[in-house]
């Protein structure tokens, strides 16, 4: 037969049950019931005593915080060294020249005499070229599309096409190009929005004896030992 | 018709109230489960005024959900599963609210504390003092352990019915009566030594 243990620690705490069975017994009030019909004839529903709202509940959400922190953890601890991507921001940027070459490379490009263009003269045969260098830049143009989608290779996508933005999708030689794209480099005549004075050449050369004669004599002086240094 | 609902058992009452929906019934249950109820929440919580306000509340739940209680369980145990989840609801509240409380409560401490040598005359009967003693030392034993206590010393329950109302196995009420019993044992042993 199974031995009731629990029970047989009830003589162990008989003082206690004692105790207990001797309390008085508390008693509703006289008026509990009365109270209570009133309150159902009232449909007085709202409870006295209402449940514990819980506010938020945090415990919920303790196991997945626990949980990614550890996932973010392990991320940095382990990953953040073998990083591949490069940094866009961070990559030197390709020298015009490159590109040029790069440009020489993947088409093969043949140039006019009339479209020879040294730095120096660019503006003026531009200027005088500007009809046949129309008619030829069909033609460097059709070179072009006759080598197929070989394009520079630029460090992004999303590159515009620097030449077309600049001739506003006028045709020209990819010399021509070149040299649009290069014009950043050379000397710009513009000098500003202020009205050129002609200089007078006869006060310059007055100007310029004048100052040779100083010199002259400085020299003079010099030799003599009249300046005191 | 009276007459003939008080000789019923609980059970055939709710049954009544359930099917004909008949006030009288409620009334004689209620009338019935008043004081042990009373009794069972004034020695959980230790405050008449929420304790009355408690058992209200369990009978207003009693009115309105008594289709929710099935035949094959005891009435009485599924009303004080009502007042216990009740009065429980009523501890945790409290408890936040000290949490929360602004106030410094060691004042409020301060005057919960037992003067044992102030006996004031309203209450000067042995028995009473007796009682105020227990009962204080009841609302420090922990609330598992209490409320088992309680219902099996102070109302006489069974530890079935016990283990019932709590939704714990005879085994864990037995264990936590005992412990119960214990802390109590150590808290009052200078009223039965003396």
């Amino acid at each position: 037969m199974k031995k009731n243990v629990y029970n047989s620690k009830d003589s162990e705490y008989q003082h206690v049950i004692k105790l207990l069975k001797e309390l008085p017994k508390e008693k509703a009030s006289d008026n509990f019931e009365y109270n209570l019909s009133v309150k159902i004839k009232n449909k007085n529903f709202g409870l006295n005593t209402k449940e514990p709202m819980v506010l938020f509940p945090w415990k919920i959400f303790m196991p997945a915080t626990g949980f990614v922190a550890a996932a973010l953890l392990l991320f940095f601890t382990f990953f953040s060294e073998s990083e591949t991507f490069e940094n866009p921001f961070q990559l030197q940027p390709k020298l015009r020249t490159q590109i040029n070459a790069s440009l020489q490379k993947t088409t093969p490009i043949t140039l006019d005499n009339n479209n020879f263009i040294s730095e120096n003269d660019v503006i003026f045969k531009n200027k005088v070229d500007s009809d046949k260098t129309n008619k030829s830049t069909a033609k460097s143009k059709s070179i072009i599309a006759s080598n197929g989608d070989e394009k520079p290779n630029f460090p992004f996508n999303n590159s515009t096409n620097l030449d077309e933005a600049i001739t506003g999708n006028a045709e020209g030689t990819i010399s021509n190009k070149a040299s649009l794209a290069g014009r950043s480099n050379l000397q710009s005549s513009f000098n500003g929005f202020f009205i050129r004075n002609e200089v007078d050449k006869a006060y310059v050369e007055a100007l310029k004896a004048r100052m040779d004669s100083l010199k002259k004599e400085y020299r003079n002086n010099h030799r003599k030992g009249n300046i005191s240094e | 018709m009276n007459k003939k609902l008080t000789g019923l058992t609980d059970e055939e009452l709710i049954k009544e109230f359930q099917d004909n929906n008949t006030i009288e019934a409620y009334e004689i249950l209620v009338s019935r489960f008043k004081d042990p109820l009373t009794n069972y929440v004034y020695r959980f919580l230790g405050d008449r005024d929420i304790c009355t306000d408690i058992v209200q509340d369990t009978m207003i739940k009693f009115y309105l959900h008594k289709d929710s209680y099935k035949s094959f369980a005891k009435f009485s145990t599924w009303i004080y599963t009502i007042a216990g989840n009740l009065a429980r609801n009523e501890l945790k509240r409290r408890k936040r609210r000290v949490i929360f409380s602004l106030n410094n409560d060691d004042e409020e401490k301060k005057i919960q504390i037992e003067d044992k040598a102030f006996v004031s005359p309203e209450r000067s009967t042995d028995s009473q003092i007796k009682g105020e003693i227990i009962q204080k030392a009841l609302l420090k034993v922990k609330p598992v352990y209490r409320e088992v206590v309680i219902l099996r010393d102070i109302d006489g329950l069974s530890y079935e019915e016990i283990a019932e109302i709590t939704d714990l196995s005879i085994g864990t009420v037995k264990s936590r009566i005992n412990r119960g019993r214990k802390h109590l044992q150590e808290l009052l042993k200078n009223i039965y030594s003396g």
